[in-house]
């Protein structure tokens, strides 16, 4: 589903991915580690297509449509959805009137009609009360002043609705503590199934003891060094980056 | 000298103050011409004149001021422990009251060094606008003081610099000129008074040349003690380059009119200016802050805070004005001013201007204006404090808090102390 | 696509930018081209005025004729000739139409197509509960729902009408507020203003429906010049609404308008403006120039005025509507969303001047420039030594879309009272990339993701305009800023 080959891209003038390969099958949820300044968010970021991301070379094909060089909104209508490490404030902008934008334009561009204002407020309520979100939260401005664990569960309610066909999720761990982790992998893992791959960025394994991945990589210095099944995230776990860089590195 | 323009109506009672240069260097001579011509034509500015809406000179206009002459005193004490002085009596370098060993080389009479060539490049290659006072300056200015540092070089010690106001029975003016140049990588403190030691009415025209150079570091401080009679304003332009910081701090206290105008050009790349200050005023003085920021090169910063309290009728004054060129993308610019009115017939007037033509900046300006928050005061006074001395500590903090910004501790403790000093709060 | 069809297929998406552009073809009936005492004379015989008013129309003039052109205003336009212009066009009418029936189809038409029934039945069935006023060129053509506001006592008519039916109240008030000589368009507005539309809301009457005023500019080198006034008795509550659009023109119109409000004891007046005049072309050829005075008197105790502005039209505008904070407990509120887009420069803001006692004002102001625009929050707030605990609060945001524009902010900030509080604020930046990444990696395109940041940036005074035109504000601000990215 997501093919991504020998891809190469530069931030300020530095290389950060260098020669990066991947393949992410439809139905599998694969895991993405690595130290700091590893290029995880530059991946995360260059699939979503966000500036400043240089392309220096290589592919990256979602459903066999190369997205390098597309719009950000062009690779969200075929189907990717970026679920933020940091997710943006927007003030003034309320959360309701944010999520129908966002599912009728992708509505329209899949051919499909424009949903009224209660058929959307349904599917809403629906999709809230799956994830146990309160509708409060869409009254509010996107993102302003919500708590660590808000912004992250807007996150899953935005792809819930949004019904993408694969997911990157960068860093959706991190600023959240144990029971926030919790309810937002329970979120996650409704949203498997057998037509969506999922792309799972962490730098630690704690995220992969919710989120079961099919596959773990290991991303280091721009590219993947070591693939793996679950248990390399807790061989990671156990004996940290430093040993397995210096055995990749002889 | 002859006037052939017809003279702005006022420009008369100033004529006996522009200089009859005899032996001066021609560029002096043609510079002064130009002061001139530039200051009969406008005259005295007007509160008609946008920059001058809240400041009318006046009184300036009523009273005749005739050029003063030098006068003898001891030297001042010191507000910097270990500074050199630089001592002028009405505008006239006192070589008897002044210390400057140590600084050979750096520091000078502006009339003993006119002849320097990077006098003569600072004054007349200037990108500036003209502007009415700073021409009468020009046209005006007898002596000063002249700071030339090289690269990579430290003002050995401190510099203060020391106007001493000693009118005479009749009204006086002096129109003194102070000129820096800071080379690359070089770093100066300059401390400037303006203290009175006898009653007396007259009138200070002020006018300052600053260049910071690449790298430069100048901390450039006033403090403002004129007496009751005295009228001062002071016009400082500075051209500060890449890296470079300039960090000044205004204290105004005296005088019954002044005005600190400051501008100053950005002019390289991750240049910070920082102009902050404080002001206490009371009974009829008049108190004015201007300032202009042009931020001509991308990544750059202006930080701008000014707190003032003011008493009786007097009347404070701030307008800033940051200007971001198209060119100063990454600009991060803010200014605040805050006034306190502690009574009745006391008057705030602020214009702070924002004036932006780049885009990916960050600007802010803020305005507050008001009496002592009571909630302040009922906490101290919880505490068992008098409402008098509640009262004071709040001015107090409030005025302190720009003082802080400053770069250097120990003239951040001297302005404490001179305005506690203001305040009668010494033994606190 | 050759280079031919793709310049025809730009122009005409230019052209639905701006879908007010068109022009009505319909007889009209003008005054000699310039400005004299003959065409003033001309245009007080028109309409069949009084004497006195003629007189003070004649006194303005003199007093214009010695007035300079403010030039204090950051906008840049060559010299308006003020005798290349026509100060009187109207519809031709056989007779002046007696009911709604009677209006010319052809304009019952045009205001169809501006989106603005005149036909009652329509607007009952609508959801819109609105009586409107409607004005072309230099006349007003009709005003609905005059009867049912008569029922409440609530007078809504043109201020012709208004001279001829109710002459005291109009001459006790008119010029009241904004003095013959307060400005130099203001004195021109005196001396040549043909009509505009007139409000009286009695003692404790709460009108029960909104009034609004739609303004449109049809003829050809025609300055519009209108005149409103709104007077609310005690008690009572009144919320008013002005539209306007103009044909797209290579030429600029002057448009200067004078309005004054006054507010007795408890009463409160609510006036929101959309103004959507033609902004020019993208290289600034055509558009209205805006000179427009607006100001309150806040005349009784605890009376309250609001003003909300969406300014999204006009090549210049140059506006400041006001508060004179009066009465003791008064308030004035604005609230302004402007946007200068391509060419288009806007100087605006307001005036708060504190006299009572705890009189409050807020003034919130979000300024939006895009293309190649200037534009100018002017703004000043004074505390007069009687305004005792008297309280405002100003936010002044400015958002710049693209690297050629300018945002400027330019408060004046008086206090004279110690026990008054002053607090203001103002933020220039960039739109936010990242906000605008956000809704792009949801799927949403680029110039929408703008509209809607940019509407979460002027959400704070959109809400406070009237329900009925707060929607179509939000659409406006996104069609506005079209073109300002890729």
């Amino acid at each position: 589903m997501l093919e991504i080959s020998d891809l190469r891209v530069s931030v300020d003038g530095k290389t950060i991915l260098n020669g990066l390969n991947l393949s992410v099958p439809a139905g599998e949820v694969h895991a993405i580690m690595g130290p700091n300044g590893a290029g995880k968010s530059t991946l995360a970021y260059t699939l979503a297509g966000r500036d400043g991301y240089e392309h220096l070379g290589g592919t990256a094909k979602l459903l066999d449509q190369n997205i390098i060089g597309l719009d950000p909104e062009d690779r969200a209508m075929l189907g990717l959805f970026l679920a933020f490490q940091y997710p943006v404030e927007i003030p003034g902008v309320a959360g309701m009137t944010f999520l129908k934008t966002a599912l009728n334009a992708l509505r329209s561009a899949r051919g499909q009609e424009e949903l009224s204002a209660l058929d959307f407020l349904k599917l809403v309520r629906s999709k809230l009360s799956s994830l146990g979100i309160d509708e409060s939260m869409l009254k509010r401005p996107v993102n302003v002043g919500f708590s660590g664990g808000e912004k992250k569960r807007n996150e899953v309610l935005q792809m819930a609705m949004l019904e993408p066909k694969f997911c990157v999720l960068d860093e959706t761990d991190s600023g959240l503590d144990i029971d926030a982790l919790k309810v937002v992998a329970d979120g996650v893992n409704t949203l498997r199934s057998p037509e969506r791959g999922m792309l799972v960025i962490t730098h630690y394994q704690r995220l992969l003891d919710y989120i079961k991945p099919d596959r773990v990589h290991v991303l280091a210095a721009g590219k993947i060094v070591k693939s793996g099944g679950p248990e390399l995230a807790l061989q990671l776990e156990a004996e940290g980056y430093g040993e397995l860089l210096k055995a990749s590195a002889a | 000298m002859t006037i052939t323009e017809a003279m702005a109506p006022g420009v008369e009672a100033f004529r006996p103050a522009f200089r009859q240069s005899t032996n001066e260097p021609t560029w002096l001579a043609n510079y002064r011409r130009a002061g001139v011509e530039q200051f009969s034509a406008t005259g005295l500015p007007t509160t008609k004149d946008e920059g001058w809406k809240y400041t009318s000179l006046r009184p300036l206009a009523r009273e005749k001021y005739l050029p003063a002459g030098p006068g003898e005193i001891s030297a001042p004490e010191r507000m910097l422990e270990g500074a050199a002085q630089a001592v002028f009596v009405n505008g006239c370098f006192s070589h008897e009251s002044s210390d400057l060993s140590g600084l050979d080389g750096f520091v000078g009479s502006f009339r003993n060094m006119v002849g320097d060539n990077w006098i003569e490049e600072l004054l007349t290659s200037t990108p500036f606008a003209s502007q009415a006072m700073y021409s009468l300056n020009s046209a005006a200015f007898v002596d000063g003081l002249a700071v030339k540092l090289g690269n990579n070089v430290q003002l050995p010690r401190p510099l203060e610099i020391v106007f001493v106001s000693m009118p005479g029975n009749s009204p006086g003016m002096w129109h003194p000129r102070v000129a820096v140049d800071l080379g690359c990588d070089s770093a100066a403190t300059i401390v400037e008074r303006h203290i009175s030691i006898s009653d007396g009415s007259y009138f200070a025209n002020h006018a300052t040349d600053i260049r910071v150079r690449g790298g430069g570091r100048l901390v450039h401080v006033k403090v403002q003690q004129e007496g009751t009679d005295g009228r001062h304003l002071s016009m400082a332009r500075v051209r500060v380059a890449k890296n470079s910081l300039y960090d000044s701090f205004t204290l105004t206290l005296g005088g019954s009119l002044s005005r600190s105008e400051t501008e100053v050009r950005i002019e390289g790349t991750g240049a910070e200016v920082r102009l902050n200050g404080c002001y206490a005023i009371s009974g009829r003085q008049h108190a004015d802050h201007t300032s202009r920021i042009d931020h001509l090169a991308p990544g750059t910063t202006s930080r701008q805070v000014y707190a003032g309290a003011i008493d009786g009728a007097a009347r404070g004054v701030f307008q800033g004005h940051i200007v971001v060129d198209k060119a100063a993308q990454q600009t991060d610019g803010h200014q605040m001013n805050r006034a306190l009115l502690l009574s009745d017939r006391a008057e705030i007037d602020s214009k702070p201007i924002l004036e932006i033509y780049a885009d990916d900046v960050k600007c802010s300006h803020g305005a507050t204006a008001g009496d002592i928050d009571e909630d302040h005061l009922f906490y101290l006074r919880a505490r068992g404090i008098s409402a008098a001395a509640a009262r004071n500590l709040v001015v107090r903090g409030f005025l302190a808090d720009p003082i802080e910004n400053l770069s250097n501790e120990s003239v951040q403790a001297a302005l404490c102390l001179a305005l506690d000093s203001h305040l009668g709060l010494e033994r606190l | 696509m050759s280079a031919t069809a793709q310049t025809v297929a730009d122009v005409e998406r230019l052209a639905e930018r701006y879908k007010y552009g068109f022009v009505t073809e319909i007889e009209s009936e003008t005054a000699p081209k310039g400005l004299s005492e003959d065409v003033i004379r001309f245009i007080s015989a028109k309409k069949d005025e009084p004497e006195w008013l003629l007189e003070w129309r004649l006194e303005a003039y003199a007093k214009w004729q010695r007035m300079s052109e403010p030039n204090w205003a950051k906008l840049g336009y060559p010299p308006i000739d003020y005798q290349d212009s026509y100060y009187y066009s109207a519809p031709k009418l056989k007779d002046a139409p007696k009911s709604l029936d009677e209006v010319d189809p052809e304009l019952l038409q045009t205001y169809e197509k501006l989106g603005i029934p005149l036909k009652e039945q329509e607007m009952l069935a609508g959801v819109r509960n609105v009586a409107v006023d409607a004005v072309f060129d230099s006349v007003s053509v009709a005003t609905t729902f005059k009867a049912k506001l008569a029922e409440a006592g609530v007078i809504f008519c043109s201020i012709s009408e208004a001279v001829r039916e109710y002459p005291d109240l109009v001459k006790k008030y008119l010029g009241s507020v904004v003095p013959q000589d307060d400005n130099f368009f203001a004195a021109l507005n005196c001396a040549v203003y043909t009509d505009g539309s007139f409000v009286y809301v009695p003692k404790g009457v709460k009108c029960p429906m909104e009034l609004s005023t739609y303004f449109r500019i049809n003829a050809e080198n025609t300055g519009q010049f209108e005149r409103t006034l709104i007077i609310a008795d005690e008690g009572s509550y009144v919320s008013y609404l002005e539209g306007c659009t103009a044909p797209m023109r290579d030429e600029n119109q002057l448009h200067a308008a004078v309005v004054e409000l006054v507010a007795h004891k408890d009463a409160e007046i609510k006036y929101s403006t959309v103004q959507n005049w033609y902004p020019g072309d993208e290289n600034g050829k055509g558009g209205i120039y805006n000179f427009v005075t607006k100001r309150a008197l806040c005349q009784g105790d605890r009376s309250k005025v609001m003003w909300t502005q969406v300014e999204t039209g006009s090549a210049i505008t140059w506006k400041y509507p006001s508060c004179i904070l009066q009465g003791d407990d008064s308030q004035g509120e604005f609230y302004s969303v402007a946007i200068a887009n391509n060419m288009q420069q806007a100087d605006t803001g307001t005036k708060m001047i504190h006299m009572g006692k705890r009189t409050r004002s807020r003034i919130i102001s979000k300024g939006i420039s895009a293309g190649r625009a200037q534009n100018s929050y002017r703004g000043l707030v004074k505390m007069l030594p009687s305004a005792d605990r008297g309280r405002n609060y100003t936010q002044c945001d400015s958002l710049l879309i693209g690297n050629k524009c300018g945002a400027h902010t330019f408060p004046y900030i008086e206090s004279q009272n110690r026990s008054a509080r002053i607090e203001h604020e103002a933020t220039t930046s960039k739109i936010s990339e990242d906000q605008l990444f956000y809704c792009r990696q949801r799927g949403i395109g680029e110039e929408e993701a703008v509209a809607l940041v940019v509407n979460g940036f002027c959400r704070e005074v959109l809400q406070q305009l009237p329900m009925e035109f707060a929607v179509e504000a939000q659409k406006l601000v996104g069609i506005s800023l079209e073109g300002s990215v890729g």
